[in-house]
């Protein structure tokens, strides 16, 4: 799987693409862990988009975990948008709708973060 | 006595081959040990006495091909200076009787021809010699021929130690390999050891399960905990290899063995609420896994169901006409050992008389296929739903996953554990 940071407009993009599993869990879980410490930093917010992710297995999800309990020690904003239907099942499976916000475009997720 | 021939004084491809690989050649030509082959003891003596001036003394003498062979059976030189024509074995019949000698076994070899012999002698470095020299030899040119010699002889030794040490090496890798792999077998049978056999009575129990590794993270068990409730699981651990499978061994054991002091184990939710705080991921290598349990009552046919984190059962109700609707067995919260003192809780499904429960971890389903497309979960209760009563259902499933996925293992663990109710 591929993930680029971009930087808007004060918030920062994590866009994730292809398959997340286990093999690619733990490259993906240190970009997000180094965005967050970015943003804990600079100040702003991260969204992980989510929108070109084609599959997350239950282990990938590890990765996800990891950036919530990272960023919620760093008391940074996050926020997960763009999940397909087949991610959004897993997420929702394992309970991450509960502790992750999860909204469906980088819009909708600016405003949940109040930084629209 | 030793003429100068003016015409060999220009210095070989070989002396230069000399200058670059040995910084002070002078230094091998004392202990160098030479054969001089030649059946004119007029021309041995000329050679030793020659070499004997460039420092060399150790030298021994054959006067023919054949005698020389005997010699290097029996000790090892480090340079041959070997005249052409001679009876009983020539130079060039030395030579090829040397090219089908095991590689190492002869020294580099110096052809000392005559000027007349020119062909003769490129057809002797053809066969396998390294080099030539004039009989009317001079001096210079015999140390640079021998010291260059003796130069591709120590490389040619430094060369056959390497290997000698390269093969020692892959000798003990590949029994490093077979050791580790036999230890795999072994902890992949402990594991499938654990796995209850298929039955038929008073439920019919199936089930298949095929790693995509030698060790898989996957783990099942069904169990009678009284006479009136069979509890059927499934757990599936991040990633596969030695420290998931333990985990799965470990984790499957506390539940098949009733290890989960004052729980409850017809309560799905109180089983995965105890697990959760038994294996929290932080005590446990950062490994979390997910579970799916279920408890079948069969007095009242229903069955109680929670899922840490895993994937829907599938309950095949026979709608009355041949044919199964399907139901999904889910209360989901997350997967086991994710959060501390996490409540997990069940819910309770009736089952009607000829229902099927077919409990699957995520490797059924979750393929990429062959165009790039992912496999739904959608797409394996239909294939289910036509096939799910089937005898070899549980094969034909991993079949069409194989043939979804196409060449090579599938990315993760199959298991799927089959109940007919």
């Amino acid at each position: 799987m591929d993930c680029t940071i971009e930087k808007f407009a004060g918030v920062t993009y994590a866009v994730a693409a292809g398959r997340l599993d286990f093999d690619s869990a733990n490259d993906f879980q240190a970009k997000l862990v180094d965005a967050i410490a970015d943003v804990a930093a600079s100040g702003g917010a991260l969204v992980i988009d989510c929108t070109e992710l084609a599959y997350v297995s239950s282990a990938g999800l590890r990765s996800f975990l990891v950036a919530a309990r990272t960023a919620k020690a760093k008391t940074v904003a996050l926020a997960v948008c763009g999940l397909s239907a087949g991610v959004q099942d897993v997420f929702e499976m394992s309970g991450f709708h509960r502790i992750i916000v999860i909204r469906p475009d980088r819009a909708a997720a600016l405003q949940e973060l109040g930084v629209a | 006595m030793t003429t100068i021939d003016y015409n060999d004084g220009v210095l070989t491809s070989s002396d230069r081959l000399l200058t670059e690989a040995q910084s002070d050649p002078m230094d091998m030509l004392p202990t160098a040990k030479l054969l001089v082959v030649d059946d004119s003891r007029m021309m041995r003596m000329a050679l030793i006495r020659a070499l004997k001036d460039l420092g060399i003394s150790n030298t021994e003498q054959a006067a023919n091909g054949a005698e020389a062979l005997e010699k290097l059976t029996q000790e090892s030189f480090d340079v041959v200076l070997l005249d052409i024509e001679m009876p009983v074995m020539g130079g060039l019949e030395m030579l090829t009787v040397l090219k089908q000698k095991p590689r190492g076994f002869a020294p580099p070899v110096i052809v000392v021809s005559g000027d007349d012999q020119i062909e003769t002698a490129v057809a002797c470095i053809e066969a396998g010699a390294e080099d030539y020299l004039s009989k009317a030899f001079n001096p210079t040119v015999l140390r640079a021929r021998i010291t260059a010699s003796l130069e591709r002889k120590r490389l040619r030794d430094q060369e056959a130690e390497s290997h000698r040490a390269l093969i020692a090496e892959h000798e003990r890798l590949e029994q490093t390999q077979r050791r580790l792999r036999g230890e795999l077998d072994d902890a992949a049978n402990f594991v499938r050891s654990i796995f209850p056999p298929p039955c038929d009575l008073p439920l019919a129990v199936d089930w298949f399960q095929q790693s995509s590794t030698e060790l898989g993270g996957d783990a099942f068990g069904y169990h009678w905990i009284d006479d009136d409730n069979f509890a059927v699981y499934l757990l599936d651990v991040c990633g596969h290899g030695v420290g998931p499978a333990l985990l799965s061994v470990t984790a499957i054991n506390q539940i098949r063995t009733d290890g989960l002091p004052n729980v409850d184990m017809r309560d799905p939710g109180a089983v995965l609420s105890a697990m959760n705080n038994i294996f929290l991921m932080t005590k446990q290598n950062d490994l979390y896994f997910t579970l799916w349990y279920g408890v079948y009552n069969k007095s009242s046919r229903t069955i109680r169901h929670a899922s840490g984190g895993h994937p829907p059962a599938l309950l095949l109700c026979p709608d009355g006409s041949g044919e199964f609707s399907v139901r999904r067995l889910i209360k989901s919260s997350f997967m086991i050992g994710a959060f501390e003192d996490e409540i997990y809780e069940y819910e309770t499904e009736a089952v009607p008389e000829g229902a099927i429960l077919l409990v699957p971890c995520d490797g059924c389903f979750e393929i990429e296929d062959t165009a790039g497309v992912e496999v739904t979960y959608e797409d394996f209760e239909e294939v289910m739903r036509c096939t799910g009563d089937q005898p070899d259902a549980l094969d034909g499933l991993f079949s069409w996953a194989k043939a979804r996925h196409g060449p090579g293992p599938l990315d993760d663990d199959f298991t799927i554990v089959r109940v007919r109710l």
